[in-house]
C-alpha cells in the first residue's frame, strides 16, 4: 500500500484499501500498524490525529487506540477500533483488510 | 517547595510579576491565557516536564477548539479578562468589607460560623475543621485510602496519577475540559484500595488547601474493586467569588463491584460562569452514582455522565437545579451503555422563578452490543411564576437489542389544589409554596447528609422569599 | 444534470402559471442556489443519513408514464389524480362545486383563484427553511388547491393521488387546503410509485389553513418506492375554536426527512398529530415535529408509533413549544418504538420549551422490544410465534391507528400495514 520510506517513523498515513479507509502507523520502534482510519466515537480520521508510542489520538475528543490491538485507551471513543495485519515486504507495506 | 528553581528570566520579571520574595512564594499572576502563564502555573507547582507539556498542549487544543454551538449563552465570557492563576496568599488579600451584602445577609440566614463564612466569602483561606481533617486522614491512610489535593497527588503518586490522569476526559474532549487541563489547579485526588469501604462522607473543605474550591479544579477518583466512597464537593452556602468563570474536570474511575457516589452541591454566587465536564466509567458489576444540585451561579452547563463498559455496571443520576433571576441551569446527565445488561436512572427536578430558566440536556446512548439494557428518564419541571422558563431536551439513541428505554417529563406550576389545601389548614400562601418546593425536590434532599438537607431546605425557603441574590 | 432556472420556467409554462406564482417560483430557485446543504453541526440534521444523495442528479420533471393505480378508497367526494409533473385530473361531486367548494389542480387554482392562494403558499411552509424545501417551492410538480367555503360540511373524504413511474426525476407535489369557518371535512393524500432502481426526489408538503371553528381531518399516506427520496414538511395553521386532526403514515421511500407542525394560533385551538411509521430492510426515517402554541388555550396531542425490521434507522424528534403569553395551554407529546430486529437503530428526542407556568405539558419516549411476557401469553395459548409477533405490532399500532379521522383510512393503513406483517 505505501512504501516503508514515505512514512517517517512516529507518523501516520491515510491508505485505502479495498476501499476500506485504513491508517498506517509507523511506530517509533520501527514496526507497522494499520487500524481502521475512523474513530468509532463520531467518525473523524484518525490519521488526520498524532500517534503517542503505540497509542493513535483522534484530531476531535482526544480519544486514543492502541495501533496493535485496538483497544480503547483514553475516552470518549468506546468502540475498539478494527486492526488489520501488516507485512513489510521489500520495503513496501501491505495490509490485509 | 520552599526554595524556587532557578530559572532564566528577563530583568522586569519582578516588576512583571511582582515576584519579589521566594521564601513567601508570593506570585502575582497577569490576566488573560497564554503560554508564559501556563508555563508559571506549572512552574510554580514544580510539576514533572511531562504535566507542564500536557498543559501547554492543552492549551492549543483549547484556542483551536470552537465554543459549543448549543446551550447556554456564553458569548460574555472574555477570557482574556481572567485571572488564570492566584496563590493562596492573594485570595487571603481579600476583606470581609468587599463580601456583597446579600451573600452576608444570607450567611445570616443560613446561621452559618463565623469562620465558615469567612471561608466561603473567600476572605479567610483556613478552615477550623483542621482537627477534624487531621484525625480523618490518619484513619483512611491506615487502611490505604488516598485523599490529597490533586496536586500533592501528582506529587506523591506520580505513577498512579498519571495511569489514570485525562484518560475519562482527554483535553480535546470540549474547550472547556482543554481549558482546565492548561491551567487545572487544586481539585481532590482519591484512591480508594481494594475491598475497602470509607464509611463517611469525604468532603472536599475538610482539606485545608485554599485552592480547593479554585476556579478550576480538577479532581481524580479511582475505586479499586469491590470498595467504597461517598464524596461531596461544595456546599449549601452560597459561595462567593470574584471570580467569572469556574471550569472543572471531573474524573471518576469505578472498577469491578465498586460503588462510588459523588455529590455536589454548587451554590457560586450569581456572577459566575459554572462550565464544567464530569464523567464517570464503571465497569463489571459498578455502580456510579451523581447527585448533583446547582442553586447557584449566572450560567451553569453540566452533565455528569456514567459510561458503562462492562456487564452489570449501573448509572444514577440524582439532579436539581434551581433559576431564580438572571440565572441559566442548562443541566442534565449522559448515560453511555457499551457493555450488555446495564442499567441507569435519571431523576432530573428543576424549578425555575423570576425569569430563571432551567434546562434538562440528556443524551442515553444504547451502542449496538448492549442488549438487555434498560434506561429510565424522568424529569419534572415547576414553574413558579409567568416570567419564567423550562427546557427539555433528552436524546435517547438506541443501537441494540432487547433494551428497554423510557422517558417522562412533566412541566407545571404549583398545584391550585395543594395550595388550596395547605392554606385551608391556615397555612400562609408563601410558607404553603415553600412546602410544596421543599416536598417536591425531597427525592434529592433525602439522599444528602442531614446536615446538607437542613441548609438546603433553609436556602429553599430564602430563594422562595426572594432574599437572595 | 443539475436543477436550473431554465427547468423553473419550463415547468411554470407546462403549468400555464400566472406571472406571480412564475416569480416566485424564481425567488425560490435562488434560495435554493444560495443554501447549502445542512450540515452534521445542525442539530436536526445530525442523525441524518443521506444514504449518497447527489441532488444535482436529478431531472427536474417527469413524463407521466405507466399504468395509473386504483383509487385507495371507494365513494370519495371528489378526486384530484397526478401523474408525474403533469397537471392533475379533477373529479368532484357537482353539489359541492355549487356550494362553492373549489378542489383544483394548484396551478389553476392559482390562476383562478389568486387572492385565495397568493398570500399562502409558502407561507407556512417556507422556501427559505432549507435547501430541500427551496427546490420544492421552486419546482414543485404541481399539486391541488382545495378550498371549503364557511360552514360547508362534506361527508365523504376527498382524495388527492400522486403517482410517479419513473426513476431519476423530482416528483415534488404540494397540497394547500383552506377551510373556512366552521367548515368539515377529511382529506386523504396518497403518494406512491414502483420501487425503481434510479433514485428519485420527492416531497409531499402540504399547508392547511383552519378558519374559526373549522374541523378538519388530513391523511398523507406515503408509499414512495424505495428508490425515492423523500422530503417533505406537513404544517398546518389552526385559527380559533378550530381543530385540526394530521395523522402521518410513512411506509415508502428509502429515506424519508418529514416534518409535521401544528401552529396554534387561537384560542381554543387543538392540534391533534399522531403518526405511523413501519421502517424495513435499510430504509432511514426522520421526523421533526412541532407543536408551537403561539397563542393561550390551544391543546395539542401528539403520538407518533414506529416499528423497526432489518437495519432500518429512524429519529424522531419534537418540540412542544409554549410562548411566553400561551397560558392555560396543554400539551401532549409521545413517541413509541418497536425494535423487531438485532440491527434497527431508533433515536428518541421529544424536547419541551415552556415559557409560560400555567401549562400541562407532559411527554414520554419509549424504546423496545416486544414484551416477552406478552408473547410468552400468547405462546400459552397455542398462537404460534410468528402470529403472535404480528398480533402484538398490530396491537401497538391499533392504540394510535384508532386515532386516524375517518373510517375509509383507518381500513386502509389497516390493510397496508397487515400487507406488511404477512
Amino acid at each position: 500500500m505505501a512504501g516503508t520510506a514515505e512514512i517517517p517513523p512516529d507518523t501516520l498515513r491515510r491508505v485505502e484499501v479495498d476501499g476500506v479507509p485504513v491508517c498506517l502507523a509507523h511506530t517509533q520502534d520501527g514496526g507497522f500498524y494499520a487500524i481502521n482510519d475512523v474513530c468509532t466515537h463520531e467518525e473523524y480520521s484518525l490519521s488526520e490525529g498524532e500517534l503517542w508510542e503505540f497509542e493513535v489520538e483522534c484530531p476531535q475528543h482526544g480519544s486514543r487506540f492502541d495501533v496493535r490491538t485496538g483497544a480503547v485507551r483514553f475516552l470518549p471513543a468506546v468502540i475498539p477500533a478494527q486492526v488489520y495485519a501488516v507485512e513489510v515486504v521489500d520495503g513496501d507495506v501491505y495490509v490485509n483488510v | 517547595m520552599a526554595v524556587a528553581p532557578k530559572i532564566s528570566v528577563g530583568d522586569d520579571y519582578r516588576e512583571k510579576y511582582g515576584f519579589y520574595d521566594p521564601e513567601k512564594f508570593i506570585f502575582k499572576a497577569k490576566k488573560g491565557l497564554t503560554e508564559d502563564v501556563v508555563r508559571e502555573i506549572s512552574w510554580m507547582k514544580s510539576e514533572p516536564e511531562w504535566m507542564t507539556k500536557f498543559r501547554l498542549r492543552s492549551l492549543e487544543i483549547f484556542r483551536k477548539k470552537s465554543m459549543p454551538n448549543w446551550g447556554a449563552d456564553l458569548s460574555h465570557i472574555d477570557f482574556e479578562n481572567i485571572f488564570y492563576f492566584l496563590r493562596a496568599s492573594e485570595k487571603q488579600g481579600k476583606t470581609w468589607d468587599e463580601v456583597p451584602a446579600d451573600v452576608k445577609r444570607t450567611f445570616d440566614r443560613l446561621g452559618i460560623p463565623e469562620a465558615e463564612r469567612k471561608f466561603l466569602a473567600g476572605v479567610s483561606a483556613q478552615y477550623e475543621s483542621e482537627v477534624v481533617y487531621h484525625s480523618l486522614h490518619k484513619e483512611l491512610s491506615d487502611k490505604g485510602v488516598i485523599f490529597l489535593d490533586t496536586d500533592s497527588g501528582l506529587r506523591e503518586h506520580p505513577e498512579l496519577f498519571k495511569e489514570y490522569f485525562g484518560t475519562v476526559i482527554p483535553p480535546a474532549d470540549n474547550k472547556f475540559s482543554a481549558l482546565n487541563s492548561a491551567v487545572w489547579s487544586g481539585g481532590s485526588f482519591i484512591y480508594v484500595p481494594k475491598g475497602v469501604r470509607v464509611d463517611i462522607p469525604l468532603q472536599a473543605y475538610f482539606r485545608i488547601n485554599a485552592e480547593n474550591m479554585g476556579q478550576f479544579e480538577r479532581t481524580l477518583i479511582i475505586c479499586d474493586e469491590g470498595s467504597f466512597v461517598h464524596y461531596i464537593e461544595g456546599c449549601t452556602a452560597p459561595m462567593y467569588t470574584t471570580d467569572s468563570l469556574h471550569s472543572a474536570v471531573v474524573e471518576i474511575i469505578v472498577k469491578k463491584g465498586a460503588r462510588c457516589r459523588y455529590t455536589t452541591i454548587q451554590n457560586w454566587s450569581t456572577n459566575v460562569y459554572n462550565l464544567v465536564t464530569k464523567r464517570a466509567v464503571a465497569y463489571a458489576d459498578a455502580t456510579m452514582e451523581w447527585v448533583d444540585g446547582n442553586l447557584g451561579s449566572q450560567v451553569t452547563m453540566k452533565y455528569p455522565s456514567v459510561y458503562m463498559m462492562e456487564p452489570g455496571a449501573k448509572g444514577d443520576v440524582l439532579s436539581v437545579a434551581f433559576a431564580g433571576k438572571g440565572q441559566h441551569q442548562d443541566a442534565g446527565a449522559k448515560m453511555v451503555h457499551v457493555a450488555p445488561n446495564t442499567t441507569s436512572t435519571i431523576t432530573s427536578k428543576s424549578i425555575s422563578k423570576a425569569g430563571g430558566r432551567t434546562t434538562y440536556r440528556g443524551l442515553v446512548k444504547v451502542y449496538p452490543q448492549a442488549e438487555n439494557c434498560k434506561s429510565f428518564v424522568k424529569c419534572d419541571a415547576l414553574l413558579l411564576d409567568g416570567e419564567s422558563r423550562s427546557d427539555t431536551y433528552p436524546y435517547n439513541e438506541v443501537e441494540a437489542e432487547n433494551v428497554t428505554l423510557g422517558h417522562e417529563a412533566t412541566v407545571s406550576k404549583v398545584s391550585d389544589e395543594q395550595l388550596f389545601y395547605l392554606m385551608s389548614r391556615g397555612i400562609p400562601l408563601a410558607e404553603a409554596e415553600t412546602m410544596i418546593v421543599n416536598g417536591f425536590i425531597e427525592p434529592f434532599t433525602k439522599e444528602l447528609p442531614l446536615e446538607y438537607a437542613v441548609e438546603l431546605n433553609r436556602l429553599i425557603q430564602l430563594e422562595m422569599e426572594g432574599s437572595v441574590g | 444534470m443539475p436543477f436550473t432556472k431554465e427547468s423553473v420556467e419550463e415547468i411554470a409554462s407546462l403549468h400555464e402559471e400566472p406571472d406571480w406564482l412564475r416569480k416566485r417560483r424564481r425567488e425560490a430557485f435562488d434560495v435554493y442556489e444560495r443554501l447549502d446543504l445542512p450540515s452534521k453541526i445542525d442539530e436536526e440534521w445530525r442523525r441524518v443519513d443521506f444514504k449518497g444523495l447527489k441532488l444535482d442528479g436529478f431531472r427536474s420533471f417527469e413524463e407521466p408514464d405507466g399504468a395509473a393505480p386504483g383509487l385507495p378508497i371507494e365513494g370519495a367526494a371528489g378526486v384530484l389524480r397526478q401523474r408525474g409533473s403533469a397537471p392533475g385530473k379533477v373529479e368532484l361531486d357537482p353539489e359541492l362545486a355549487a356550494k362553492g367548494v373549489v378542489f383544483l389542480p394548484l396551478s389553476q387554482g392559482a390562476r383562478e383563484h389568486r387572492d385565495l392562494v397568493e398570500k399562502r403558499l409558502f407561507s407556512e411552509v417556507r422556501a427559505d427553511r432549507d435547501k430541500f424545501a427551496a427546490v420544492h417551492a421552486a419546482l414543485f410538480s404541481g399539486g391541488t388547491l382545495l378550498y371549503v367555503p364557511d360552514f360547508v360540511e362534506i361527508e365523504e373524504p376527498l382524495v388527492g393521488q400522486y403517482w410517479s413511474s419513473g426513476g431519476g426525476a423530482a416528483v415534488l407535489p404540494h397540497t394547500l387546503i383552506v377551510a373556512g369557518k366552521g367548515a368539515k371535512f377529511n382529506y386523504l393524500d396518497e403518494f406512491l410509485s414502483p420501487s425503481l432502481d434510479e433514485p428519485a426526489l420527492t416531497s409531499g408538503s402540504a399547508e392547511i389553513f383552519l378558519g374559526e371553528g373549522a374541523q378538519v381531518g388530513y391523511v398523507a399516506l406515503q408509499k414512495w418506492g424505495r428508490h425515492a427520496y423523500q422530503f417533505a414538511n406537513q404544517r398546518v395553521h389552526v385559527g380559533k375554536e378550530a381543530t385540526a386532526r394530521l395523522f402521518n403514515v410513512t411506509l415508502g421511500s428509502r429515506f424519508a426527512k418529514v416534518r409535521v407542525e401544528a401552529n396554534l394560533q387561537g384560542p381554543g385551538g387543538m392540534a391533534e398529530l399522531k403518526g405511523i411509521y413501519f421502517a424495513s430492510e435499510d430504509q432511514f426515517f426522520d421526523f421533526h415535529t412541532l407543536q408551537d402554541h403561539q397563542v393561550g388555550q390551544t391543546t395539542s396531542d401528539l403520538l407518533f408509533k414506529g416499528a423497526l425490521r432489518g437495519t432500518s434507522r429512524t429519529v424522531y424528534a419534537g418540540l412542544i413549544r409554549i410562548e411566553k403569553d400561551s397560558a392555560r395551554s396543554d400539551a401532549y407529546q409521545a413517541n413509541r418504538n418497536l425494535l423487531l430486529s438485532k440491527q434497527a437503530k431508533a433515536y428518541s428526542i421529544p424536547m419541551l420549551e415552556i415559557i409560560n407556568n400555567d401549562v400541562r405539558c407532559t411527554h414520554g419516549a419509549t424504546v423496545g422490544p416486544i414484551d416477552a411476557e406478552h408473547l410468552f401469553y400468547l405462546e400459552s395459548r397455542g398462537i404460534p410465534k410468528s402470529v403472535a409477533q404480528r398480533m402484538i405490532v398490530q396491537g401497538f399500532f391499533g392504540e394510535v391507528a384508532d386515532r386516524i379521522p375517518f373510517e375509509q383510512a383507518r381500513r386502509l393503513v389497516a390493510e397496508e400495514l397487515e400487507a406488511r406483517l404477512g
